[in-house]
Parts: structure tokens; C-alpha cells; sequence
């Protein structure tokens, strides 16, 4: 895993953050909430609750302490779709279109700093990319064929 | 552990991908057919790669829950685990071809493998997958009467022998505790095997000499004698039909015996031999006699003119 997805944070369950660390078992989408809340249109408790609800999943990730961004793991509809989007897409598409692709359909919200980083900085699209694809279980070949048991 | 043993006793003999969230995902590698055709279409891009990995997931994946959620599932998921199937299904270059080449040569050197060719070489209506199905008893008799065919044509040129082969027992073979005798067979009564050669149907036996008047037997020196020897053959048979050759010669109509009156001619003839072989040998007696008699008077003769005179 690359540094830049040990960075990435999931928003855990309840029921995992009250085992795990009885400290902050009060409310993990509360924590989140409370931590982004000095962002301007940051989400609110409510709104992580009807994300993980709607996505299964949800994280909270950030390339500095301003560049902030929530988004869920891509799942199998929405990637196939996008693929027969750009299948079907008059203009070529480059695998940066692709990537944008991928994290502007990914991405739930996103701090000014780190909106203006997409622009700003060249590799921001691209390791969110990375992020989000490595946790919708994307992996290296190799990997995969280690994880292959024969019974 | 356990989980594989149950995924085992769930699926059988198969795949399983172990997510990195500890998702199980069971699943078999496609025909060699479809692997071909869906390594053909994935890199014609004719089709959008995501949904080559559905079909192929939905094919492939034996779990019913997750293959009904596929939409539900990371896209990674689907992805990650068909990727492993196709590795799995065939060789994706030529590398990965010997190598799994070399896997099944080695594979192949189990002997029942090599039974299997050979009953497919025998009867080539059967396919691998036929023996593979069967019974080791079945499968046992089908090697054996492929062998038997293949020796009867020639392609074997022994039976089989598996005592020089290079597979050992897996268990050991456990020796019993008293030799089992062997059937012997029964001694050859011969005095039997005569009679019943006897009590057989009989059989006509035709000898060279007997079917000498056809001229394709005749060989070497016959050939040039063909004419002397037609000659004697009429000559020595000619007193049995004599009578009639006389009528045909005298502008009579034939008159044909019957085999009794044939068989009373044959007995008169007969005894005509006899006697005159009685006659025959009684002169050749006396003539002897006589001679005898002429030599021992010439001897006393020659003895009278030796004799010294005395003085």
C-alpha cells in the first residue's frame, strides 16, 4: 500500500469503533463530523450516516492538513457504466479522463483547499485515484494470483 | 483451516480468491475454448473490459449469492478475481504456456494416465474425459481389451508390463500370509486326445500325387514330361474302362455298369492278378531252379578237368 493510501482514514462502524477504542465509541460519524466541521459546507453527522448507507463505506482522506476529501469505493455498476461511457465516447478518452472520471464520481465532498489542489497540483487526481481504486479491491496482478487457493 | 475444509466440502475440488477483507470467492477456470475467445476479445477492445469480467464472473464464480450481487460488489472485486481466473484458465503467453506444459509432463508420467492414451489410442470413439468418469473396474477392462486389440494389430509388440515402471505404490502391498497356489494346468491325457482326434470328422486329404493330372502342380522336369507321362497315366488306367472303350470303338451305344456290377469286375480282375502273380512267381521259382542246376553241373565239369594225374 502506497504512503499516500496509509493516509486514507475509513469512517468505521459503530459496532467495530466501540470494540477497537472505547474512547471515541461514542460516534465515529460524530468524530468525523466534529473534525471537518471548521470547513466551510463541511457534512454533518446525518450526512456520513446517509452515505454509509447508501455506499457501505466511506472514507476520509487528505494530502494536507486544508486538503481534505470524503468519497466511497467505486462499486461494479458505477464502474461498469463509466467503462461503457467511455467506450461509447465520441471524443478519445486518456486514462487522466478516466481517473478524473473515476474521483468526480467518487468523491462526496472535498474542501476548498483540496478542490483547488486538483488544479493546483498535478498528482492530487491521481493518488485520490489510487486511493479509491485500491479500496474498491483493485490490486497488483501478483497480488491477486497470491491470494488464489486451490482446495 | 476449517473454512477450507468447508469451502471444500461446499464446492469440491476448486478456486478460491481470498479478498483482502477476507471475502471467499470460489470459483472454476472456464473451458479452454471460452478462455481462448474471451483472451481474444479482451484485447480486441471490441467490448468494454468491465463487462468481458461480468460474463466471465457469472460463468466462472460459484457462489450464487455473490454472482446475484454482482452489482453490489467493489468493482475491484470482480475484476481481481476474474483476472485470477483467466490466469488460471490458460496460458497468457508463451512462457506460461511451458511452464504449464512442463506441469502436465510431469503429470502425464502417472501410469494411469499413460492407460488412458492407450485405450484412446485403441478406441478413439472414447474421450479422456470418458475414462475419467469411469469405475476402476470398467477402466480396468477397457485397458485390457485395448491391449489385446493393439497386440492383435500389431501396435504392441508385448503386453504391457508395469513391474519396470517408474510409479511406486502410494501404500505399501501387503503380503499374504500363505503363498496362494497358482492353478496348474491338468496333465495331457493323451490316449484321450486320440480318440477325440479320431471321433473327429474325416478328413479328405489330397497328396500331390493325387491331383497330378491337373497341369498347374506339375513342376521342374513334369512339365517337360507332361505328354509321356498323360501317356502312362492312360495306359495303366485303361484295362478299368477297357470295356468301354471297346463299345465306343464297335459304334455300340454305351452301356454303363452299375457300381456292383463294376465292383464284381474289379474282383475278377483281381483274382486274375493274383494268379497270374502266382504263375509269375512259380516260373521265376523253376527258372531259378534250373539255373541252379546248370551251374553245379558246369562246376563238376571243371572240377573233372582239374584234377591231377597220379603217378
Amino acid at each position: 500500500m502506497s504512503p499516500v493510501a496509509e493516509e486514507t482514514a475509513k469512517v468505521p462502524s459503530e459496532e467495530v469503533a466501540a470494540e477497537a477504542a472505547p474512547e471515541v465509541a461514542k460516534d465515529p460519524s460524530q468524530v468525523v463530523a466534529d473534525a471537518l466541521s471548521a470547513f466551510p459546507g463541511a457534512p454533518s453527522r446525518d450526512q456520513i450516516e446517509a452515505w454509509k448507507q447508501q455506499f457501505g463505506e466511506v472514507f476520509c482522506s487528505g494530502f494536507a492538513e486544508t486538503e481534505l476529501y470524503m468519497w466511497h469505493p467505486i462499486g461494479r455498476a458505477e464502474f461498469v457504466a463509466l467503462q461503457a461511457q467511455i467506450s461509447q465516447s465520441q471524443t478519445q478518452v486518456t486514462n487522466l479522463d478516466a481517473e478524473a472520471l473515476v474521483v468526480n464520481g467518487c468523491v462526496l465532498w472535498a474542501s476548498e483547499p483540496g478542490k483547488s489542489a486538483f488544479k493546483q497540483k498535478a498528482g492530487s487526481l491521481t493518488a485520490l485515484h489510487e486511493q479509491i481504486m485500491s479500496n474498491s479491491n483493485f490490486m497488483d496482478p501478483r497480488l491477486a494470483t497470491a491470494l488464489v487457493v486451490k482446495l | 483451516m476449517e473454512e477450507r475444509l468447508l469451502l471444500r466440502e461446499l464446492y469440491g475440488p476448486v478456486y478460491v480468491s481470498v479478498l483482502p477483507d477476507g471475502q471467499r470467492v470460489p470459483w472454476k477456470p472456464l473451458p479452454v475454448g471460452e478462455f481462448l475467445s474471451y483472451q481474444d476479445q479482451f484485447a480486441s477492445g471490441q467490448y468494454p473490459t468491465a463487462f468481458l469480467e461480468n460474463e466471465v464472473f457469472k460463468k466462472c464464480v460459484l457462489n450464487p449469492v455473490l454472482v446475484s450481487q454482482i452489482n453490489e460488489l467493489l468493482a475491484g472485486v470482480v475484476s481481481t478475481v476474474v483476472f485470477s481466473i483467466m490466469e488460471n484458465s490458460g496460458p497468457s503467453d508463451l512462457t506460461r504456456l511451458e511452464e504449464l506444459l512442463n506441469r502436465s509432463r510431469v503429470k502425464a508420467n502417472v501410469v494411469l494416465h499413460d492407460m488412458i492414451a492407450l485405450v484412446c489410442q485403441a478406441f478413439p470413439a472414447y474421450k479422456p474425459e470418458d475414462l475419467y468418469n469411469m469405475d476402476a473396474e470398467t477402466f480396468m477392462f477397457r485397458v485390457a481389451l485395448a491391449e489385446r486389440k493393439l497386440l492383435n494389430t500389431g501396435i504392441l509388440k508385448e503386453p504391457l508390463s508395469l513391474s519396470d515402471s517408474k510409479q511406486k505404490p502410494t501404500r505399501p502391498v501387503q503380503q499374504p500370509s500363505t503363498p496362494i497356489a497358482t492353478p496348474t494346468p491338468p496333465p495331457v491325457n493323451l490316449a484321450k486326445a486320440h480318440r477325440e482326434q479320431q471321433h473327429k470328422e474325416p478328413q479328405t486329404i489330397i497328396s500331390a500325387a493325387d491331383i497330378r493330372e491337373h497341369e498347374v502342380v506339375y513342376t521342374g522336369h513334369e512339365k517337360e514330361d507332361k505328354i509321356v507321362l498323360e501317356h502312362q497315366m492312360v495306359k495303366d488306367t485303361a484295362k478299368f474302362y477297357e470295356d468301354y472303350m471297346q463299345q465306343i470303338q464297335s459304334g455300340t451305344k454305351v452301356q454303363i455298369k452299375t457300381p456292383e456290377e463294376r465292383k464284381a469286375e474289379a474282383l475278377v480282375r483281381s483274382e486274375q492278378n493274383r494268379q497270374a502273380n502266382v504263375k509269375r512267381a512259380k516260373q521265376s521259382q523253376l527258372d531259378e531252379k534250373q539255373e541252379l542246376e546248370r551251374l553245379a553241373k558246369m562246376r563238376k565239369i571243371q572240377r573233372t578237368v582239374k584234377k591231377p594225374h597220379k603217378r
